[in-house]
């Protein structure tokens, strides 16, 4: 059921890549900016596809919306440590790929306050670590890695190079051939025929 | 978590949530991050150089010591409006000279040296910090020197060679070998004093 009224009361029903539907209410939809700008005024017949993410991401992030309906409007980013019981228990249910998916719909949805909580929880785990520590949490590659990635790049490179060079040779060999002028191409036929006769004719 | 495949604006997000010295560990973890680093807004940094190499941003100083032996770590201290002792101590985890991360800083930061004064500075150092900056060419927005050094040093050559875009300010101090009654008032306050007598300003 979809509506363009602006009544919280209306409910709108939310297409995940799954092609599963569920509804979700016109007051949490509307904490989404992207949502705002596309299909608050002119309403949708039928269900509204964000079919990028999965039906857990987009219920988890709805779950939030439907959550924060009822707080204060949203002042910029809170400390973690000012976060309620309800938002750290919220975060602290998510495995880390759930959490990555949340974020990706969150910043899509352009839901300013989920995102920004989102990102503080990053930072928090970057913070106070050195960078190797770093490396671990954000999944860079190390040095050695990006060496070996550079070897296998350079091997790659080499081989592409070697395969060129004998395309190039054979290309050079047939352009000779189509070079030689007709007179002598006839000869060395001609040549190659008394050959082959004269072999036949011993036989 | 593969951090550098989050939406721009969430990496941005991140990084503003992040501390100076945070992100200067971060910025060596790999060069691609070092690149993103500014995304943080690091323009607004007020970097100086004194005793220490102070990055202040809103009431936070971040006093990084200019350790005279290459060590794994430097150590910072922070302190709130420059109220000693320090509240808190980082590390940043640096094995080469603190010129080399002056320079890294000013790099990553994207952002000017705001002072270097001379006052609180052994010569030393500060011979290593104007051959690394003329060399590098980094910008100093003002730069307070002192007689001492301009014994050791050609003032004309630290005038030419350095990338001083605001003010440069030459302080000399006077020695009193007469007194003369009666004389101009304000070359006799300079000459006690040791008032900057000299200022150049460049736009």
């Amino acid at each position: 059921m979809t509506s363009p009224a602006s009544s919280s009361e209306v409910k709108y029903l939310i297409e995940s890549s799954e092609g599963n539907t569920f509804d979700v209410s016109g007051a949490a939809l509307r904490q989404s900016n992207t949502f705002n700008a596309m299909f608050l005024n002119i309403g949708a017949d039928g269900p509204i596809p964000f079919t990028d993410y999965n039906e857990a991401t987009l219920k988890k992030v709805f779950e939030y919306c439907e959550h924060s309906v009822n707080e204060e409007n949203y002042s910029g980013p809170k400390h973690q440590d000012d976060l309620s019981k309800w938002d750290l228990n919220f975060f602290n249910e998510m495995d880390q790929k759930m959490f990555i998916d949340v974020i990706n719909a969150s910043n899509f949805l352009d839901i300013e306050r989920l995102t920004s909580y989102c990102c503080e929880r990053i930072a928090r785990m970057l913070r106070g670590k050195n960078t190797q520590e770093m490396i671990k949490v954000i999944t860079l590659p190390t040095a050695e890695e990006l060496e070996a990635k550079q070897k296998v790049e350079e091997k790659k490179a080499a081989a592409a190079k070697k395969v060129a060079e004998k395309a190039a040779e054979t290309a050079e060999k047939t352009e000779t051939l189509e070079e030689l002028p007709v007179q002598q191409l006839v000869q060395t036929t001609r040549n190659k025929l008394t050959r082959k006769y004269l072999s036949f004719s011993n036989e | 978590m593969k951090f550098l495949r989050f939406p721009m604006l969430v990496i941005k997000d991140v990084l503003q949530n992040l501390d100076p010295i945070d992100l200067i560990n971060l910025s060596l973890s790999s060069k691609k991050m070092s690149h993103l680093i500014s995304l943080a807004d690091t323009h607004r940094f007020r970097v100086d150089l004194e005793h220490f190499l102070i990055i202040s941003i809103n009431e936070k100083q971040y006093n990084i010591q200019l350790p005279k032996n290459v060590s794994s770590r430097v150590t910072v201290m922070i302190t709130i409006d420059n109220a000693w002792p320090a509240r808190e101590w980082l590390h940043i985890y640096w094995n080469k000279k603190w010129t080399e991360l002056l320079v890294h800083i000013l790099r990553v930061f994207k952002c000017p040296l705001t002072t270097v004064n001379s006052k609180s500075m052994p010569n030393s150092k500060l011979i290593e910090a104007i051959q690394i900056m003329s060399a590098e060419q980094c910008e100093i927005k003002q730069m307070y020197i002192h007689q001492d050094l301009q014994k050791k040093k050609s003032l004309r050559n630290i005038i030419e060679n350095l990338n001083i875009t605001e003010r440069l300010i030459i302080t000399r101090m006077g020695k009193i070998t007469r007194t003369v009654i009666g004389g101009v008032p304000s070359q006799r306050r300079d000459a006690e004093s040791g008032q900057p007598d000299s200022n150049f300003s460049r736009n």
